[in-house]
């Protein structure tokens, strides 16, 4: 009845939401295959051309074809249309697509509707501070395109575009308070509802289950916060920052590996701390698999963890949020220092592995005593050879220990424990490799340390008798000249740290005193925000006095909590009392232009009209007449007249600048 | 007090068809203003549903916020849909009447008296294309609606609705006015009936000579306070003396227009029929008077008398 459905091409309300479909895609691009992201610019373009009158859009035929190809090159590239990947992909297919066949309202509505879908699917890659921040931009834009299609007919406003965003930003900023409820109290049910596709969050970690040196030549570099750690005490130094992760003891094919974890009770370990604990938070970013990450010797298991054969701290279900727990770590420890259980799987080599080492362990084994000062004189060897620190070591071939022990002499953390621990076992040493990270900085500005995905880190543990299990990390014995420096060493490698600082420029110090800063954000963000989950509602109703409550009453609570913000906000929308009332503008630059006659004696008599008092100012002051006139005329236009929206702005500007200008 | 009782408040009938007719203005307030979905706003929600379960599954807190943004702007441009027509004033203007089987205009005076600018206002009579039309604070405006003029005679205005989807289209806001103003609606003219030739020069033996301004008669000499305008100017300019153009007696063919002309046909054509010949009579300048059985109305011609005449068949009856 009221029919928008035919859509009189608005090209400013397209170009507007075509701006917001850009930026809805641009998180998406360095996830998307490079067809797809160069088909989605280039539809954004091609619609873009069409609005300016410029080439037609593709004909029916055509578009079927392109949706059938495009479909036929997802299942090519992905292999599937469901999962993180596959589906954001697909729906920004559908967008893209859809932009060709935008004729009428409801299209725009399809239109801005999948826009708001590819901007959620772009939150199961990124939910930092950056992103929401970024998301509530793009969904002014969406709103005020909406508000655009909505404004096609001739719109008394001088610049409609600057119109439809600033009517967009009033609604979001109305509609924030009612969010925020929403997003308070809304009972949280814990997920998944349905099973997760395998690649449902991002498994950004710089740790994996297997280990292979020599096959990577190179070591990614990421930035990516792993996890951020709060002390309860003071905080651990430097040396004592081996952060524990997955356990790798099974080398077979020049690879380690770890296998299906065997759950232990924490009974079930020999375990005798001293000194002082150190108590500390992680929060752990989302990493897609059960790990949990502790300081070398975590003494107790947060909820819902487990601990395997190799004492490695396990989550129940794989971590697809930000997770906080609470720890506890003794740095002194000993580790089942009696009994080794299971000895010969921390001993088994496949025949014939590296010969060459097993004669230089031979060899150094001769020299000495017992096994730690054997493993001592293998560390010797490290340090004293030419072995060198690098991130971009050259390939290993047949057999990566031999090859790196005696050839290339180059490599990253994994090289060495690889190494070193498949040496220990030729000197029938038990021995394993750890993985996890090692380091962190704390954050100057906020009472937390960071780390990050570069801190990933691999070193060893031998079992020596009497003593348990002993970390050695093989790659500290490198000496700082043979460390091939790399900015980003920096937390690896503390002794360099303040080399490197001295070198830094002061535009990098304050970047990257800028970038705590961001982080510190950042962290908040991600506890209090993305890391808003049951247990901190329960907090936070708690703090406001709320104990106990059950989600009855919780949704009563969300509707009266709406309910008030919206009656808030509607009775400053409906208030009666206007704040610039019809032609009050206009009655209020009148009185100050009566204001300016009266200080030169010109009253207005009570019962005078604007008219006459004009005529009577005008004709006794030709001096000011043309001006008392033009105001009078402007003045009355706007009480009396029937004025349109252009016209009415028109005079009243006017009115304005004579006003201001008028004097005697 | 205007108060509206609950019953009537929540009758479906107010809901669907807008109150009885009632005196102008109308004030557009709680009490008539409805709100409901659009088929985009139902879409809308079930989009909403839909990230929000993702959200839930993937425990995603990002998905949550935005669904409840999405959400709350949603509910927020529900009270902004409401606004833009909240207190909105109606009238409608006089009505010119229309012939049955035409159109008829209404205009219809709408007035903002809020501090606020109203948008995207659609106002249409049932089943017809809505007229947009926008509002600044403080303004009025007129719209003309059209409708199917209807039956011979006075006719109610109808109901009309003023509704709104502003800001984002995913409500729409509306209100259905019924005034209780009437339009006069005159018999549809007949085609193709050509005057009556029988009574053409029926009464032009009547006709007279005397003094009117129609036809030219001759020319006399000026005497003072005759017209300007009848100076022979031409006659002056050739120094033929000042002379007075004189006009003869008005019209002298007299058509009466006559019921009875039009034995055997049945009232409404014989109505139809009259309407045309006044119509055309009226057109070529013609002196005409029309007979009814119920009312003579002299012979006469001119806006006035055309209504006059118009009127008389249109309430014929």
């Amino acid at each position: 009845m009221l029919g928008f459905r035919s859509l009189s091409r608005p090209p400013l309300a397209n170009g507007l939401l075509l701006l917001a479909i850009l930026l809805v895609i641009l998180p998406h691009l360095p996830h998307l295959p490079i067809w797809l992201a160069l088909a989605g610019l280039l539809a954004i373009g091609w619609r873009l051309l069409h609005d300016t009158g410029r080439v037609p859009l593709p004909g029916r035929l055509v578009r079927t074809g392109l949706v059938v190809l495009a479909i036929l090159a997802l299942l090519a590239t992905y292999r599937t249309l469901v999962g993180r990947e596959a589906g954001s992909a697909l729906l920004l297919l559908m967008l893209t697509l859809k932009l060709f066949e935008m004729r009428s309202w409801r299209d725009v509505t399809v239109v801005v509707f999948l826009g708001f879908f590819v901007m959620v699917t772009a939150f199961l890659f990124s939910q930092s501070l950056l992103m929401g921040i970024y998301t509530l931009g793009v969904v002014t834009l969406l709103v005020a395109s909406m508000i655009s299609f909505q404004l096609p007919a001739q719109p008394f406003a001088r610049q409609p575009l600057l119109r439809d965003l600033r009517l967009g930003s009033r609604l979001l900023l109305q509609a924030l308070p009612v969010a925020l409820i929403l997003f308070l109290l809304f009972p949280r049910i814990p997920g998944p509802l349905w099973g997760l596709p395998e690649d449902a969050t991002t498994g950004r970690t710089g740790l994996s289950d297997e280990m292979a040196p020599g096959r990577i030549s190179r070591l990614a570099d990421s930035n990516a916060v792993a996890f951020r750690v709060q002390f309860d005490g003071p905080v651990p130094a430097p040396e004592q920052r081996y952060w524990r992760g997955p356990i790798l003891w099974q080398y077979n094919d020049n690879k380690w590996q770890t296998r299906p974890h065997q759950i232990r009770l924490l009974q079930q370990f020999d375990l005798r701390f001293q000194g002082q604990p150190v108590d500390y938070q992680v929060t752990l970013e989302p990493h897609n698999r059960q790990w949990l990450f502790a300081l070398d010797m975590p003494a107790t298991l947060p909820d819902n963890a487990q601990v395997n054969s190799e004492y490695q701290l396990l989550a129940r279900r794989r971590i697809d949020e930000a997770y906080r727990y609470p720890m506890r770590s003794y740095p002194d420890y000993q580790l089942d220092p009696q009994v080794l259980a299971e000895r010969a799987r921390y001993l088994s080599l496949p025949a014939n592995t590296s010969p060459r080492s097993r004669e230089l362990v031979a060899e150094l084994a001769a020299k000495t005593d017992s096994a730690s000062e054997l493993v001592e004189a293998v560390l010797d060897y490290f340090a004293d050879q030419p072995f060198y620190y690098t991130r971009e070591p050259p390939l290993l071939f047949d057999d990566p220990v031999d090859e790196f022990v005696f050839e290339t002499r180059r490599g990253y953390c994994e090289h060495y424990a690889s190494a070193f621990t498949v040496m220990m076992r030729q000197a029938e040493i038990p021995a394993r490799v750890v993985t996890g990270y090692y380091g962190g900085e704390m954050n100057p500005l906020a009472d937390y340390m960071i780390v990050r995905q570069s801190n990933a880190h691999a070193w060893s543990e031998v079992w020596l008798e009497g003593r348990g299990w002993v970390r050695i990390d093989p790659t500290s014995v490198i000496p700082p000249s043979r460390v091939e420096l790399d900015a980003d060493l920096a937390s690896r490698q503390p002794e360099v740290r303040s080399q490197l600082d001295a070198q830094r420029s002061w535009l990098q110090k304050s970047l990257r005193q800028a970038g705590f800063v961001w982080d510190a954000l950042d962290n908040r963000w991600q506890q209090w925000v993305i890391g808003y989950n049951r247990s901190q509602q329960n907090a936070l109703l708690k703090a406001l006095g709320l104990d106990d409550i059950n989600w009855r009453t919780l949704i009563m609570l969300l509707f009266i909590g709406i309910g008030v913000a919206l009656l808030v906000i509607a009775a400053v929308l409906f208030r009666p009392t206007p704040r610039s009332a019809p032609g009050n503008r206009a009655a209020r630059l009148y009185r100050r232009f009566l204001r300016k006659l009266a200080r030169r004696g010109w009253q207005k008599a009570p019962g005078e009209t604007p008219a006459r008092f004009c005529r009577r100012v005008a004709y006794q002051q030709p001096g000011v007449a043309d001006a008392v006139t033009h105001i009078t005329r402007h003045y009355l236009q706007l009480r009396y007249a029937p004025l349109n929206g252009d016209q009415y702005r028109r005079h009243l500007k006017s009115l304005r600048r004579a006003v201001r200008r008028f004097s005697l | 007090m205007r108060t509206t009782s609950l019953i009537r408040r929540f009758n479906l009938a107010r809901f669907f068809q807008g109150d009885a007719p009632s005196p102008a203005p109308w004030r557009l307030n709680r009490r008539n203003v409805y709100i409901l979905p659009t088929r985009q706003g139902i879409f809308f929600g079930v989009t909403l549903a839909v990230i929000l379960l993702g959200a839930i599954n993937y425990s995603n807190s990002l998905g949550y916020f935005l669904t409840f943004l999405l959400g709350s702007i949603a509910l927020v441009g529900l009270l902004h849909t409401y606004r833009n027509l909240l207190q909105l004033q109606l009238r409608v203007a006089t009505i010119n009447p229309a012939f049955a089987g035409g159109e008829v205009s209404v205009p219809v005076v709408l007035e903002n008296p809020g501090p606020t600018p109203r948008y995207r206002l659609a106002i249409a009579f049932a089943d017809q294309p809505p007229v947009i039309c926008e509002l600044p604070p403080g303004r009025h405006t007129t719209v003309t609606l059209h409708k199917p003029a209807g039956m011979r005679g006075w006719q109610p205005v109808g109901r009309f609705t003023l509704g709104s989807t502003f800001p984002l289209g995913l409500f729409r806001a509306w209100s259905h006015v019924v005034p209780d103003e009437q339009y006069l609606v005159y018999p549809a003219p007949a085609t193709g009936a050509g005057l009556p030739q029988a009574s053409r020069y029926m009464a032009s033996l009547l006709g007279d000579q005397g003094v009117g301004s129609d036809d030219f008669a001759g020319l006399r000499g000026y005497r003072g306070g005759d017209s300007l305008k009848h100076i022979h100017w031409k006659a002056l300019a050739r120094e033929q003396g000042l002379l007075t153009k004189q006009f003869g007696g008005d019209r002298s063919e007299r058509l009466w227009l006559d019921w009875r002309m039009l034995a055997g046909m049945d009232p409404e054509s014989r109505l139809s029929r009259l309407c045309r010949w006044v119509l055309e009579a009226e057109q070529q300048g013609l002196e005409y008077g029309l007979w009814l059985p119920d009312q003579i109305l002299e012979p006469g011609h001119g806006p006035q008398h055309r209504q006059q005449c118009l009127r008389a068949l249109a309430l014929f009856g």
